[in-house]
């Protein structure tokens, strides 16, 4: 019985080479330090492709990618099709986790200094993967074909249009067309199940392929400097004396995995996928659109920046940054590994994350973006209505009706793009206020053609009561300029700050 | 180590079995026919329609708009249904009130605009021998007089305000608001804010539809009739009277 | 990595093999010369049906929003048009809207929805007459200039004409800088 389970197994060894592969793959040699929870971010991001590949195959058997078809599939997975919406929610929430543990990777690979000597062309080959990922993940969002991804292609063809002299072009190709339609999405779909993971897989195997070849990273040591000419040796002494099989360190990999899934799976099921939301239908009234939490910290950075900054922002930065990432295992090639003898490296690191965190911060609360709807739909707090004389109440009623709202919270509620007005009386002072909202400035718009005299006057004097009935209004200190110590305006919180508001 | 292969394996399939069989309808990650997007014009539900529409001006449950509250049952009581319709589909000219309609730009369907009219008349008061909703001019100089018996005590002498309640002859005021605003104000109070009916001012005493008539005609007699000091909107004009 | 050549130890010893050749070498050009014939003729389809959205590019056309008497005067309406170029599978995507004013007449401006900043649909709104663009709160004045916010400049416009009643606007092509139609 033994025997003939062994000449079977001699069989298909003798045809298939498997011991040698094995000695190639998993039997390769690594140092034993590598065995490290740190080590398990390479694996984890892999685990998260093969997650998206499974569910996207799937998917793609119930997608019909067509603009007249797309949101109507995707409702078929959520309500009609068994188990549809848990490989939408896996596909979401892998495609989410994939982009993060990526990060993790690249982020340990650079304080870790792998991508020095030798291993350079492994640093390259992860920046193009880090590239196709974000390719992925924005081509993704546009399959979920609803407003969100209709006006996101539409954002992707103004980037494109403010291109010098190729805009128009390059808008074109982009949309297959001259307009957003079946054929843009058809391009994306393409992207998104074709090009992309195909790309995706070549540069998997090239990034493995490079890790067997020149070794798994050493943890290193601080003080311990590469030097092209002796890295060679140091690394082969350290597999002479501590390295083990790399099969026999992946314990930690696999708890970090199962982990992994166990999030996706746990997200999948108590949050669900997300979407579709308003669907691609251009004349719905859309009350915002946002991408994806990948891209939120662009969108932030778009409504951020100055005016005019666009095109750095969206061709520069981007140039810059691809520059840095592809150059940085030939600017910093040799010596010191250890992040805690690399403040640089520290900072960048963390100046990256508080950027980009801050950024994704402001873009979900979106304190830029007008509340298109409160001006019908948000009622001012009873206490900043009480006591208010019938002028103040009609100033009110401008106030609401003229969108002021959209734009201006008042107690918190409202649009955030302009000042918070709970207590604008303190600050400003009735002219100032009548010669804000006419001229408008600081990025207000002039209101003076569109309200009357007697709606200017009545919003102001609504605008003069709000103040805390502790807190007097702010007061004119034209032309009664006194002697210090003479009985001068008390100064209020804040008052007659308002060249900032000019 | 005492964990067998088998053990863990077992207990690891057991566990995900026993959490399949708990059923996936249940999960809160499993979208609900209540997420699913409805078009705005699927909308049929009262509460939301005036939430989204109304309540930012006219207020809801919860809060007082500047302007009436239509909710008022006494004001519904004597607005007749057409004209409650047509104010919400056509809009008042010349006044903030914008038309609700498809047909005038707004975003209300018919039958949406026919949802807000049945919900809000259904909440009338049960009243009879109300004054009309609306009354031909009346006159400004008996005006003054049914003013003195029935608001000067919150107003103030002449309309200039009193502890109580503001001004009511500010000319920017009685410039934004129409004569129909007035009398509806004076019928219907407005109890949100603290301001009685007209069978409240003077207790066992409502005001006869001729009075209303008269008190809109005289408030009405402080409008500005020429533009001065209306070409820029002038600081020392304001109406402040805190 | 002690053994990272795959060839190394699978005992195929072969003798040495001299690529000059001269029989051979004359094969192998006309194979490159045929495949590189046969390259061009797929290669060249292939980048033209690619390219072919910037090579025949389709030019805006006369479209007609229909009877004037729909659009009040003093008045910005929405008004929605058929994408002249559009394909069955296109569905929902084909209707495109735009702003119509209607200043008295057959005095009109036609404006596209698209924020000149990033492209987002701006929705007009009566009282305060403003456009407002929801991504990142652009807005314009009621006659489409830039009134606040991040757009470089005003709102695009699409050409048009009153025709038989009618009104008739050049429209098919999405407006951006690089392109605004107007």
């Amino acid at each position: 019985m033994m025997t003939t389970l062994k000449n079977i197994a001699l069989w298909f060894e003798r045809r298939l080479h498997l011991v040698k592969l094995y000695e190639q793959t998993a039997g390769h040699p690594v140092p034993k330090s590598t065995g490290s929870w740190f080590y398990t971010f390479g694996s984890m991001t892999l685990t998260c492709f093969v997650i998206q590949i499974v569910t996207g195959i799937f998917l793609a058997m119930a997608y019909v990618p067509s603009a007249a078809e797309a949101y109507h599939s995707l409702e078929l997975l959520n309500y009609a099709q068994p188990l549809g919406w848990v490989m939408r929610g896996m596909h979401y929430w892998g495609s989410t986790m994939m982009v993060i543990v990526m990060m993790c990777h690249m982020t340990q690979v650079f304080l870790w200094g792998a991508y020095k000597y030798p291993r350079e062309l492994t640093w390259l080959s992860g920046c193009v993967l880090l590239v196709l990922t974000l390719g992925l993940a924005f081509s993704g969002q546009v399959m979920r074909f609803d407003a969100d991804a209709y006006w996101g292609v539409g954002i992707g063809a103004a980037v494109g249009g403010r291109i010098p002299v190729v805009g128009d072009a390059v808008v074109h190709l982009l949309l297959g067309g001259p307009i957003i339609g079946t054929d843009a999405l058809s391009r994306f779909f393409s992207l998104h199940v074709f090009i992309l993971p195909g790309s995706l897989l070549a540069f998997v195997s090239i990034h493995l392929r490079l890790v067997l070849g020149k070794g798994i990273n050493e943890q290193p040591k601080p003080g311990v400097l590469v030097k092209r000419e002796t890295y060679d040796q140091y690394y082969h002494g350290i597999i002479k004396r501590e390295g083990v099989p790399f099969a026999a360190i992946i314990n930690k990999d696999v708890v970090a995995n199962g982990i992994l899934l166990l999030v996706i799976v746990a997200l999948t099921l108590f949050v669900g996928p997300k979407g579709p939301g308003i669907p691609a239908n251009p004349p719905l009234v859309i009350p915002e659109a946002k991408p994806d939490y990948p891209f939120l910290w662009l969108f932030a950075a778009a409504a951020l920046l100055p005016n005019g900054s666009e095109i750095w922002l969206f061709f520069v930065f981007p140039a810059i940054a691809a520059l840095a990432l592809f150059a940085l295992p030939f600017l910093s090639n040799e010596g010191e590994k250890h992040w805690r003898r690399r403040p640089v490296s520290i900072a960048i690191v963390v100046l990256t994350y508080l950027g980009v965190g801050l950024l994704t911060y402001e873009a979900i609360v979106g304190p830029w973006s007008p509340h298109m709807d409160a001006w019908s739909g948000l009622p001012i707090k009873a206490e900043y209505i009480k006591g208010r004389t019938p002028v103040e109440l009609q100033g009110a009623l401008v106030f609401q009706n003229m969108q002021c709202r959209n734009c201006h919270a008042i107690a918190g509620e409202g649009g955030h793009r302009g000042p918070d007005l709970t207590a604008v009386a303190t600050r400003m002072t009735n002219p100032q206020l009548v010669r804000q909202v006419i001229q408008g400035g600081g990025n207000m718009p002039a209101y003076a053609r569109n309200l009357s005299p007697e709606e200017t006057r009545a919003l102001v004097a609504y605008l003069c009561s709000l103040h805390p009935p502790n807190v007097p209004p702010a007061r004119e200190a034209v032309g009664v300029l006194k002697p210090i110590g003479e009985s001068s305006p008390t100064p209020t919180p804040g008052g007659n700050s308002v060249t900032s508001n000019q | 180590m005492n964990f067998s292969w088998p053990s863990i394996l077992l207990s690891a399939g057991v566990s995900a079995g026993l959490f399949a069989m708990s059923g996936c309808d249940q999960l809160p990650g499993k979208p609900k026919e209540s997420d699913r997007w409805q078009p705005p014009e699927a909308i049929k539900d009262f509460k939301t329609l005036f939430g989204a529409n109304c309540s930012a001006c006219h207020g809801d449950d919860t809060s007082i708009g500047p302007s009436i509250s239509v909710q008022n049952p006494l004001y519904l009581a004597v607005i007749p249904k057409d004209i409650l319709r047509k104010i919400i589909a056509d809009g008042i000219k010349g006044t903030p009130m914008p038309g609700f309609a498809k047909a005038n730009g707004g975003d209300l369907t018919d039958e949406q605009v026919d949802i807000l009219v049945n919900d809000l008349t259904s909440k009338a008061a049960q009243q009879t021998n109300l004054p009309p909703y609306s009354a031909a001019p009346g006159d400004a100089n008996h005006g003054s007089e049914v003013y003195n018996q029935y608001c000067a005590n919150c107003h103030g002498q002449a309309g200039q305000g009193g502890e109580k309640a503001g001004a009511v002859v500010n000319p920017d005021y009685l410039h934004l608001v129409s004569d129909q605003y007035l009398r509806s104000v004076v019928i219907g109070g407005r109890p949100e804010l603290g301001m009685w009916n007209y069978q409240e001012f003077v207790k066992g005493h409502p005001m006869s539809s001729q009075e209303i008539a008269d008190v809109v005609a005289w408030l009405g007699s402080h409008r500005l009739t020429n533009q001065e000091g209306n070409a820029a909107a002038s600081p020392t004009a304001n109406g402040s009277s805190q | 990595m002690a053994s990272s050549d795959p060839n190394e130890g699978s005992s195929h010893e072969m003798p040495p093999y001299d690529w000059r050749a001269t029989r051979r070498d004359f094969i192998l050009k006309l194979g490159v010369g045929i495949n590189s014939v046969a390259g061009a003729l797929i290669g060249i389809p292939i980048i033209g049906y690619f390219v072919s959205a910037i090579v025949q590019k389709k030019q805006p056309t006369w479209i007609s929003l229909g009877s004037i008497d729909q659009f009040p005067e003093e008045a910005t309406r929405m008004a929605v048009f058929m994408n002249p170029y559009r394909t069955q599978a296109d569905g929902d995507t084909a209707h495109i809207p735009c702003w119509v004013k209607r200043a008295h007449g057959e005095n009109f401006t036609v404006f596209a929805i698209n924020c000149t900043h990033l492209g987002c649909p701006v929705r007009w709104f009566e009282q305060s007459k403003l456009f407002l663009c929801p991504c990142h709160g652009g807005a314009f004045y009621e006659d489409g200039s830039h009134a606040a916010g991040p757009p470089p400049r005003g709102l695009y416009h699409y050409e048009h004409k009153v025709e038989k009643g009618e009104l008739v606007i050049k429209a098919g092509v999405l407006p951006t800088l690089a392109d605004p139609n107007a």
